[in-house]
């Protein structure tokens, strides 16, 4: 599962000084229990309306299915990443690839 | 698709009249765009404001993003220009989802209840936005 692929990559995230968020429409209440199901050790944002989507374009339509979409974002706001084709079982270590190749090549 | 369109924006009128006027209004003038019937003065008193002695909405124009967020709020609307003036804005105004451009700002609650900022988030430390289907099934 995604998710879990990223919880399984929090302490790299923690050396490169990243905060993973997961988001999708499904409720706190849902958030709360897929956490603890799942040990999560990084936040679910609630994005029942899908505004979130829509604006980062994982979905468009406010009923339409979301998608799975990584957004990286640096210190200063600035969009460094969009992967539109995430691989589910992976993306945690594909995340900490991108920050790795991102740190050699600064 | 209108130039409005075209910036995946939806363009609607309001004023203070009715549905008969605005259907005559709108089949005279032949424009393609919704006209709301603000009759409550709903709309008008939380948005544009209310012009008293004449009992009409203020002209204001409002942009909003997809996600809720009032990007503009133009009080100094030209009634020649108003069109181009608005798919300026819009352009201008509307976050880019590209690598490169400012990720466009939102607060969230997450599963606790705990509110996210993502402009106060991103001057701590990176962030990662991870958009999945749904919770349980496939995760």
């Amino acid at each position: 599962m995604q998710v879990c692929s990223l919880r399984d990559e929090s302490s790299s995230f923690e050396k490169y000084d990243a905060q993973v968020f997961g988001i999708t429409s499904n409720d706190a209440e849902s958030h709360q229990k897929f956490s603890a199901e799942n040990q999560l050790n990084f936040p679910l944002l609630v994005d029942t309306g899908r505004n979130l989507a829509l604006l980062y374009g994982a979905t468009n339509a406010p009923d339409g299915k979301i998608q799975r979409l990584a957004i990286v974002i640096d210190k200063t706001g600035k969009i460094l990443e969009i992967d539109k084709n995430v691989n589910a079982s992976t993306h945690g270590t594909d995340l900490v690839n991108f920050f790795k190749t991102l740190e050699t090549s600064n | 698709m209108s130039e409005i369109e075209a910036t995946d924006s939806v363009l609607f009128g309001v004023s203070v009249d009715d549905v008969d006027s605005h259907r005559r209004f709108r089949e005279e003038e032949k424009f393609g765009f919704s006209l709301l019937a603000d009759t409550e003065f709903e709309v008008s008193n939380q948005y544009s404001g209310i012009i008293e002695n004449f009992n009409a909405s203020k002209r204001t124009t409002f942009i909003i993003d997809k996600a809720g967020y009032i990007r503009v709020i133009d009080r100094e609307v030209n009634v020649k220009t108003h069109g181009e003036d608005v798919v300026a804005l819009l352009k201008e105004v509307l976050p880019k989802i590209e690598v490169g451009q400012s990720a466009p700002d939102f607060i969230a609650t997450d599963g606790t209840g705990k509110t996210h900022q993502l402009s106060e988030l991103y001057q701590k430390k990176n962030v990662v936005l991870a958009f999945y289907p749904r919770d349980f099934g496939r995760g």
